[in-house]
């Protein structure tokens, strides 16, 4: 079944497979996700959704409730003088095409998510163009999707799409035997899978795929195949080496990997062919990564995405208001005809004018938003040295006491730790304390000072949520002596003359900032940098976690 | 709703599948709260829930579900003077929904077309008596939320807009579903939900490997598996008529009052809410267990779901609330 050439072969054919799975039974598999930039793979892919049987339909990230679930159409409504429904997007037929989806906020994509749950929707393809770590929220939906495929690194005018409906025999459906569903759901814990649902849609691509084949009997193949194209993206750890499958394989919580049970000498069990399978497609650095960090759980958050979501940022509407329109007040078209409407009698009875609908001026209400502009407060901690654990763990402790009252404040917070050479992004911007905790349960330190990292790694995530329309500020936890430089190169000279670099780069971003000396003595050098990047500069040898949070919320409002 | 999955043939997920049936002896318990990851079934169990509650007897055309003609408000004109029996309401409320949606509104149609000015009802109308779910509770935009607050508080929808003046009763057993690692939710709202519980995948493959199974049954033919299953619902549903029965019967002698009292002295839980609950609580699990007076374990097994969600804070243990919970329990009952 499975067609070993080269990795990206595999993938076209895999992608193809996928698509074909999802026109065959859009209910069990959702839809299918592509993480691509825009350029020539999404136009083969979007023609070739178009040229089907089914069509295909445009979402775009802008459209409101009314537009994707259906609503009152205020224009019909007028012309006809009787309420007129228009249905929405997702009611159309034919493929629902989910362009720029990072831009998505949160509450869109639950609705298409609850849309799915209670009605029939044709399959979705999803065009997901965010940057690494950009923040999106498509954890709802990515969940009900069954397949994901990254194009970023597929060569040009490599993508064929062929999926032309294949004819599937009129027989019922295979089921799988008591051991392969065991193997399906024991692998899925393996790889640290804990949600129900991939594990519903691997039973039910297997039979497809089966049936495809015209055999009467889900075979090997067909499981490996199914569990290479739904497992592996979601893939959150590996299973160790000597871990072999049996009842007693239970995970205690979900939290942990599998425990594991001692190997008996049984190589060729079919669950292991399914984990090799599922292994062999995941990309190289996903490998590296699960091993180097243990933390890999948290990380992917069971998505596949690798960023976790949050709250979406939309003004909050405020009830309609008489009023004109104007360039910066929309009209409420809804709002207007209620008020208008029940005088329509007496208005027509009074005027010559023959039109369906009579409105005074006094009538119009105009649309009202109040917009409350979120905070992302990011920590960036100097995880280097010895005292690293500690000022490491006060940090945390910062976060999670802001994240607290994160609610009332509506705080997003971040933490970044550098050390090493490296400057790692521990926690993406959450306002959920649940999240922060996952994330920040292991937290390595020690090693030299990459300062300007820090600061770099800092600004930029900065840029990124100012882009998704928060307001960033950054705090940052460090001695301030910084020994590596910018190219991970050992030497206090370059890695300072970097800093104050990065610095002058912070000033024209123009982001809020607060150093917090926690060396044993201040460090005129860190005040010089904090100077230039336009932030405070305050010495606080022995800050504590309650300190940290104060401080941070006083100084960065 | 004939697709929905039999809750009966859910599998695990007992502290979840027991708040519900808790919550439809005595209503007055107030509504559920079911935090979990994704993929676990908190929407598929509470979904189920519809087939499985005995039907309410309402005045027939009554857009507000009224028991009885003379509780019909005035503004309702549809009704007949006859009783009939329906399925208890269950309401979604789908997040997007617009606040007149939620609250009714001017009907427009009517006004268009006849120039009359006349009320329609809205969600909340349609879930009096009934039940209101609300999935991705923690998401619902603040306006709502707002809402549904203070109509959840007093029973009492009141609209007063474009020239309308309406009120209606709307009493409703909140449920909420939602994933935690989304944002929290706001402590108000939290405390109008009676109990919460935490919903988890089933651990056991055994157990995993049933819920794929029935899942493939009844993916291939709903009706079929449905019908296999309504005489386990027809049970359920027994069970919950006689626990409603035996409610009334249920007494709780002094010493058990205190020890509530004590628990929620210990635990830090703020207001009397929570000990009402859980008074409410144990009462109704002794009823559903056949038993007429109430006695620690009673407390003992519903005391986490009463309580976790009330616990004051502390960002810093670590230890989650119900672990909190059982470790005040063991220390109070001994």
């Amino acid at each position: 079944m499975l067609f070993w050439g080269e990795m990206s072969d595999q993938k076209i054919y895999l992608a193809n497979l996928a698509m074909q799975l999802c026109q065959m039974d859009p209910k069990t598999f959702g839809g299918i996700v592509f993480k691509t930039g825009a350029g020539a793979h999404m136009d083969t892919v979007r023609t070739a959704l178009r040229n089907t049987k089914l069509g295909s339909t445009v979402i775009h990230p802008n459209m409101g409730v009314s537009d994707l679930i259906g609503g009152i159409d205020p224009i019909e409504s007028l012309t006809a003088g009787k309420l007129v429904h228009k249905s929405g997007v997702l009611a159309r037929s034919g493929w629902n095409v989910v362009v720029m989806a990072e831009r998505l906020t949160q509450q869109t994509a639950v609705l298409i998510s609850q849309h799915m749950d209670t009605n029939h929707t044709d399959p979705f393809c999803i065009f997901d163009e965010s940057e690494p770590n950009e923040e999106n929220h498509l954890s709802a939906l990515s969940e009900r999707m069954a397949f994901f495929f990254d194009l970023n690194n597929l060569r040009q005018n490599q993508f064929l799409v062929d999926i032309a409906p294949i004819k599937l025999a009129k027989k019922a459906i295979p089921k799988l035997s008591p051991e392969q569903q065991k193997m399906v759901v024991s692998v899925a814990l393996q790889f640290g899978i804990f949600s129900l649902r991939p594990v519903a849609m691997v039973q039910r691509a297997a039979q497809y795929l089966c049936l495809m084949d015209e055999r009467d009997r889900v075979s090997q193949d067909d499981i490996d195949t199914a569990a290479q194209l739904i497992y592996a993206h979601r893939v959150t750890s590996l299973p160790s080496q000597k871990e072999t499958a049996g009842e007693t394989n239970e995970p205690t919580n979900q939290n942990e990997p599998t425990d594991s049970k001692e190997q008996n000498d049984t190589l060729e069990l079919p669950e292991d062919l399914v984990i090799e399978a599922v292994k062999a497609i995941l990309p190289k650095d996903l490998l590296d990564q699960i091993t180097a960090k243990k933390r890999a759980k948290a990380k992917s958050n069971g998505d596949g995405f690798g960023l976790a979501q949050k709250s979406a940022l939309r003004g909050r509407p405020l009830p309609a208001l008489i009023g004109r329109p104007n360039d910066h007040v929309r009209i409420d078209i809804l709002s207007s005809l209620r008020t208008a409407a029940p005088w329509q009698k007496l208005r027509k009875s009074q005027s010559s004018n023959d039109a369906r609908i009579i409105i005074f001026p006094s009538d119009l209400h105009i649309q009202r938003f109040e917009n409350r502009s979120e905070r992302v407060v990011i920590f960036s901690v100097d995880a280097s040295g010895s005292a690293a654990m500690t000022r490491l763990g006060e940090a945390k402790g910062a976060v999670e006491l802001m994240l607290a009252q994160a609610y009332s404040k509506r705080d997003y917070v971040a933490l970044i730790g550098f050390r090493d050479g490296r400057a790692d992004i521990l926690l993406p911007p959450t306002r959920s304390l649940v999240q922060a905790k996952k994330n920040l349960a292991a937290l390595a330190a020690g090693g030299g000072t990459p300062l300007a990292m820090g600061m770099n790694s800092a600004l930029n995530l900065a840029a990124l949520v100012r882009r998704s329309g928060k307001s960033p500020s950054m705090a940052f936890l460090t001695d301030g002596k910084g020994n590596i430089d910018l190219e991970g190169q050992p030497g206090r000279q370059k890695a300072m003359s970097d800093a104050a670099q990065i610095a002058e780069m912070g000033r024209a971003l123009n982001v809020p900032a607060i150093f917090i000396d926690c060396g044993r003595r201040g460090n005129p050098e860190l005040a010089k940098i904090a100077n230039k990047m336009g932030g405070e500069y305050l010495c606080l040898p022995r800050a504590n976690a309650q300190a940290i949070s104060d401080l941070a919320q006083s100084h960065l409002e | 709703m004939n697709s929905a999955f039999p809750f009966s043939a859910i599998v695990g997920q007992d502290d979840m599948k027991l708040a519900l049936t808790l919550t439809a002896i005595d209503p007055k318990i107030g509504g559920v709260l079911a935090f979990g990851d994704r993929g676990t079934g908190k929407s598929t169990a509470i979904r189920a829930l519809a087939d499985l509650l005995p039907n309410v007897e309402v005045v027939q055309g009554c857009p507000v579900n009224s028991e009885q003609m003379e509780q019909v408000p005035d503004w309702v004109k549809t009704a007949k003077p006859e009783i009939i029996s329906i399925n208890t309401p269950v309401v979604d409320l789908p997040l997007g929904v617009s606040a007149d949606r939620v609250t009714g509104a001017l009907d427009i149609e009517r006004a268009l077309v006849d120039g009359v000015k006349e009320f329609q009802p809205g969600l909340l109308a349609k879930a009096n008596r009934g039940y209101l779910y609300i999935d991705e509770v923690n998401l619902l935009e603040d306006h709502i939320v707002d809402l549904l607050l203070d109509v959840a508080q007093s029973g009492i929808n009141t609209v007063e807009k474009e020239g309308l003046s309406i009120t209606h009763a709307s009493r409703f057993i909140l449920i909420g579903s939602g994933n935690p690692e989304e944002g929290e939710l706001r402590p108000q709202l939290l405390d109008r939900f009676g109990l919460s519980v935490e919903v988890r995948t089933p651990q056991t493959i055994m157990d995993r490997v049933d819920v794929i199974k029935r899942r493939d049954e009844f993916d291939r033919d709903p009706e079929a598996y449905c019908a296999k299953w309504a005489a386990e619902n027809a049970k359920v549903r027994n069970i919950i008529l006689e626990g409603r029965e035996r409610l009334n019967g249920v007494t709780m002698n002094h010493e058990m009052l205190e020890i509530c009292a004590e628990i929620c002295v210990a635990m830090g839980s703020d207001g009397l809410r929570g000990e009402l609950t859980l008074l409410k609580t144990a009462r109704a699990f002794a009823a559903l267990q056949g038993d007429f007076i109430v006695h620690n374990e009673h407390i003992k097994r519903i005391a986490p779901m009463a309580l976790s969600h009330r616990l004051r804070r502390d960002p810093l243990d670590d230890t989650g609330s119900s672990v909190r919970v059982e470790r005040t329990l063991d220390a109070v009952l001994g």
